[in-house]
């Protein structure tokens, strides 16, 4: 265990709505290993936000613990999940409403910084300039206010806030997906070469295939608040087990490509009443009888490759 | 006449406070019968107004210059009378957004069969059997019993089918759709945009599709127009598109655009998208973030270029 940087174990995440349960995150295991990306992709509902806030330790699950470098976000004592969080940050999807509209770029950057007390005020103001650089937002905007600089640009500077502490891991909740294309393209550039040089893991959630696909190792497929695979992503891609993976493949858009059919048909369920047995069951094309009768489990079928499909 | 829809030197400026913003500064495409066109940009391009434009759902510090002419006839010179016989009648608009374009309080049915009524062209009792008829051929099903719900009961993907019911009801010969799939998830715009040329196909319903996707484009439409800064950059049969494109804004969105196993390298344009306010009239829009720049290209305005009857680039690279 020592090598990975986080290690969830069977978390699990009800909200309760009335008198029942959303199940949002229903028993969700996986390592990460230092270094590495991992991207997470799910249609809206499936509950990758739930779990990356699990991850963050944000709110607290109904089951299960999640360890960052060994320890548990949940159970460690105040100081050391102080501690804990300047391992760990994020960034989010609207980078406007998670920078402080009131405080100049070079304070929001500073911010974390200060609220760990490192460094005297001169010594922020060079790491701060030195991230802005890092991340390709230009120093003239030291003393700028948010709504003047445009969301790709925003974006950067929530990723430099992100980077100030010098985390070991950032988790990205759909940091991309308000952005225009060739900003995205930027963005996701910029992410690549931080990997690059720097040490840093980062888990990345998005419902969007080919961008997950241009930025991560490794990818786990979201559907009803569990993996329903997990594997590296050149495995993933070339030989997807499970039939909403296969699916999922088939309804990206691709350049000139042609429309396919789709062969499942309606959405995804409400977590309100998910469907029983297999949450994929009613929209499965191969569907045996078992599957709507018992959960399948993730395992691993192939090396690297796990799925929770009773095909295999 | 070969063209249902023709736009000449388009032109809608918006007259602000701050100024004049030029959202769309002339342009001019065609659509044919049957056909389907996409228009393709990121947001500030110009798309959607250049679509409700000609469709007349501007504010009146709006005003709108050149040519729209639908069979022939030029829109624009139409009084407010006139152009309320053709929307949502002869022409039909479905938005990216379907919760906000519904009624929240009136029952889906009830709004399904508006366009007829208002239209006088067909009784309340015909009127609820298409509209049944309609929601059937979107995919709903139990389409009877769905006629008395309320929008909220409806999931993302079925109120954008609704949306698409209402809009065909009347049988327009053009359909306008504004981003329809962007707040769906992949499976079900895949669904969406099956149904759309099903529909289109069975109906032959000219659709314009306003898009951010290139690839959505690419895969749906007869002819691209690729618009920035509020002008026409490039247009061209699908085909020709993707064999031969020619401008370099096209070719950075080519390049932007992550595919699925293809283990390309992205190459980002460079820069930020055009504050509209301060596009001048002169010189190229993409002239600033463009890797081919000339002196020229900020001090005069690009040429038009045919490379066939049907491939228009507007670059001076091509001279």
């Amino acid at each position: 265990m020592a090598q990975n940087i986080l290690q969830v174990e069977n978390v699990k995440k009800y909200f309760k709505v009335g008198k029942k349960d959303l199940k949002a995150v229903d028993g969700v295991s996986f390592a990460l290993e230092k270094h590495k990306s991992l991207g997470i992709v799910g249609e809206s509902g499936s509950g990758k936000s739930t779990l990356a806030r699990l991850i963050l330790g944000l709110i607290p699950p109904t089951e299960g613990d999640v360890y960052l470098l060994g320890k548990s976000i949940f159970k460690a004592s105040k100081n050391e999940v102080k501690q804990l969080r300047r391992e760990i940050q994020m960034v989010f999807q609207n980078p406007y409403l998670s920078l402080f509209p009131h405080m100049t770029i070079g304070s929001n950057i500073e911010e974390p910084l200060r609220l760990h007390n490192i460094g005297t005020k001169k010594t922020r103001k060079s790491i701060v300039l030195n991230l802005m650089e890092q991340v390709g937002v230009p120093p003239q905007y030291y003393n700028s206010f948010p709504h003047e600089l445009s969301g790709g640009q925003q974006q950067r500077v929530a990723i430099a806030r992100a980077l100030a502490l010098e985390p070991q891991l950032i988790v990205f909740d759909e940091p991309v997906s308000s952005l225009d294309v060739s900003i995205q393209a930027q963005i996701l550039n910029l992410l690549l070469e931080l990997k690059r040089k720097t040490d840093l893991s980062y888990i990345f959630i998005a419902h969007d295939l080919a961008v997950v696909e241009y930025v991560s190792d490794l990818i786990a497929v979201m559907y009803l608040g569990v993996f329903v695979e997990f594997a590296s992503t050149e495995e993933l891609l070339n030989e997807p087990l499970h039939p909403y993976t296969q699916t999922l493949l088939k309804s990206v858009p691709v350049i000139g490509g042609e429309i396919r059919d789709i062969t499942i048909s309606g959405e995804i369920p409400s977590p309100i009443n998910p469907p029983s047995g297999c949450p994929f069951h009613p929209r499965c094309p191969y569907k045996k009888e078992i599957c709507e009768i018992e959960k399948p489990i993730l395992k691993e079928v192939k090396p690297e490759h796990n799925v929770a499909c009773h095909l295999y | 006449m070969e063209y249902l829809l023709e736009v000449k030197d388009l032109k809608t400026h918006f007259y602000t406070k701050k100024g004049v913003i030029k959202a769309v500064n002339g342009i001019s495409y065609g659509l044919k019968r049957g056909q389907t066109l996409s228009i393709v940009g990121e947001s500030g391009s110009g798309k959607s107004v250049s679509v409700l434009s000609i469709m007349r759902l501007l504010p009146t510090y709006a005003k709108v210059n050149g040519k729209i002419l639908f069979e022939g006839n030029n829109l624009l010179s139409y009084d407010d009378r006139k152009i309320k016989r053709i929307r949502g009648n002869r022409i039909s608009m479905i938005f990216q957004d379907p919760m906000s374009s519904l009624n929240p309080t009136v029952k889906i049915g009830q709004q399904i069969m508006e366009p007829l009524l208002w239209h006088h062209k067909a009784s309340k009792r015909e009127a609820r059997q298409k509209a049944i008829q309609m929601l059937t051929e979107v995919g709903i099903p139990s389409a009877k019993e769905r006629f008395d719900q309320y929008p909220f009961e409806f999931s993302g993907g079925m109120r954008q089918r609704v949306m698409i019911a209402m809009a065909l009801i009347s049988e327009p010969e053009l359909l306008i759709a504004d981003e329809p799939t962007t707040s769906l998830d992949v499976t079900v715009q895949a669904q969406i945009l099956q149904l759309i040329r099903k529909i289109q196909e069975k109906r032959g319903t000219s659709v314009i599709l306003i898009t951010h996707n290139l690839a959505v484009a690419t895969m749906v439409s007869d002819y691209i127009v690729v618009m920035y800064g509020g002008r026409i950059v490039e247009k061209a049969t699908t085909e020709e598109f993707l064999k031969n494109p020619l401008h370099p804004y096209t070719f950075g969105l080519l390049n932007s655009t992550p595919v699925l196993k293809s283990r390309k390298t992205l190459s980002p344009i460079p820069g930020q998208p055009p504050d509209l306010r301060e596009l001048e009239d002169i010189g190229c829009p993409f002239a600033k973030r463009c890797p081919k720049k000339m002196p020229r290209c900020e001090k005069e305005n690009p040429p038009e270029i045919n490379l066939s009857n049907t491939h228009t680039v507007y670059c001076w690279l091509y001279t």
